[in-house]
C-alpha cells in the first residue's frame, strides 16, 4: 500500500513536469524519489500515516515543479519575452573607407571614381572640414589622374640643319611642341602625385577608426551578426590571391580591404603587408641585380 | 623573346608576394579558434 501511494505520487510528479524539457523532467522526478526512499530507509516512512506525512511535506507536485522554475535553475527557466538577442560592436567606418577606397585607387575610373569617393569623403561625419580638404587638394583626381596626365603633357622635339646655297650646313635648331617639366621636376613630382593620395588616405582612414572607436558601442540583432568570413574579408583574400590579373592596384586594394577588416589583428596585418611586399619586390631587385652583374 | 620571357617572369614572380599574404591571412582566419 505504501509503495503505491509512493508510485502515485511520482506519477502525479511526472505529469505536472510535462513542460519540463524530457532531461530535467527525469532528473526532478528521480531527485524525489531518492530523497523517499532515503527517509523510508532511515525509518522516517515506515507506515502508511508516516508516508503520508512526508508526501505533504514534499508539497504538491504541481508546486514542486513552479518551485524548481523558480529556483533559477537555467533549464526551467521559461525563455525571456521576446527579448532580441543583441551583440555590441564597435562602429564600423564604411563609409570612410569607400571614399578613401575610391579617392585613390578608384581613380583608375577617369574623373568619376575619385569624384564619387570626394563626395563620400564629404558626407562622412568622422571628418573634420580641414581633413575633408586636405584629401581633395592631395591630391584633386586621385593617384591615378596623374597617369592620364602624364601621356598627355608629352613634348614632342625636332631638330633640323639646312643647308644654303652656298653648301654651309646651319646650326641645328631644335623645335618643340607640347609642355614637359624638366626631368628633376617632373619625376619627383609624379611619385609625390602617385603616393600623397595613399599616406593621405592611410592617414585619415586611421583618424576616422579613432574616433569611431571613441564612440559608444553599436547594439546589433545577434541574427544580424555577420560570420567571420565577411564581405571584406572574403574581398581581401581573393584581390591578394587573383589580383594580379590588375598589376599593383589589385593587390593593393586587397591590403586595403585587410587593414580595413577588424577580423584580423594588426599583427597579423602587418605580416600580411610584409610579406605582399617583400615578395613583390625582392623578384624586382634579384632580376635588377642579375641584369647589372 | 627574351625580354617577353623575362617580363612574365618577372610579373609572375612579383605576384607571389601579394599570392603568399593572401594564403596567410585565408588560413589565420580559417584556423582561429
Amino acid at each position: 500500500m505504501t509503495q503505491a501511494l509512493v508510485d502515485d505520487y511520482l506519477e502525479r510528479l511526472h505529469r505536472a513536469a510535462a513542460s519540463l524539457p524530457p532531461e530535467r523532467r527525469g532528473e526532478l522526478v528521480e531527485e524525489i524519489r531518492e530523497h523517499i526512499e532515503a527517509a523510508r530507509a532511515e525509518g522516517q516512512a515506515s507506515t502508511e500515516a508516516e508516508l503520508r506525512d512526508l508526501l505533504d511535506r514534499l508539497g504538491d507536485p504541481e508546486e514542486i515543479v513552479a518551485a524548481a522554475r523558480e529556483e533559477g535553475d537555467p533549464l526551467l527557466a521559461p525563455p525571456p519575452p521576446s527579448a532580441p538577442a543583441v551583440v555590441y560592436r564597435r562602429p564600423g567606418i564604411g563609409l570612410e573607407i569607400a571614399a578613401a577606397v575610391l579617392m585613390t585607387v578608384g581613380s583608375i575610373v577617369p574623373v568619376i571614381g575619385w569624384a564619387v569617393g570626394a563626395i563620400l569623403a564629404w558626407s562622412a561625419r568622422r571628418w573634420t572640414v580641414g581633413e575633408k580638404l586636405l584629401a581633395t587638394l592631395v591630391v584633386p583626381g586621385g593617384p591615378f589622374l596623374a597617369r592620364y596626365l602624364a601621356s598627355l603633357a608629352t613634348q614632342t622635339c625636332m631638330t633640323s640643319t639646312s643647308v644654303d646655297s652656298t653648301g654651309v650646313q646651319s646650326e641645328p635648331i631644335t623645335q618643340c611642341t607640347g609642355v614637359a617639366f624638366p626631368p628633376y621636376v617632373g619625376i619627383p613630382l609624379l611619385i609625390l602625385w602617385l603616393v600623397l593620395p595613399f599616406v593621405v588616405a592611410g592617414l585619415l582612414l586611421t583618424r576616422a577608426r579613432r574616433r569611431a572607436d571613441a564612440e559608444p558601442p553599436v547594439a546589433v540583432p545577434a541574427s544580424r551578426v555577420a560570420p567571420r568570413w565577411g564581405g571584406l574579408e572574403i574581398a581581401a583574400v581573393v584581390l591578394l590571391i587573383a589580383g594580379i590579373v590588375i598589376p599593383v592596384v589589385g593587390p593593393l586594394a586587397g591590403l586595403i580591404c585587410a587593414w580595413a577588416s577588424s577580423a584580423w589583428t594588426t599583427a597579423e596585418k602587418w605580416v600580411a603587408t610584409a610579406i605582399a611586399l617583400v615578395g613583390a619586390v625582392l623578384p624586382l631587385a634579384i632580376l635588377l641585380i642579375a641584369r647589372t652583374s | 623573346m627574351g625580354i617577353t620571357l623575362g617580363f612574365w617572369i618577372l610579373a609572375a614572380s612579383m605576384w607571389l608576394g601579394p599570392l603568399a599574404a593572401g594564403i596567410y591571412l585565408a588560413v589565420r582566419l580559417s584556423t582561429r579558434p
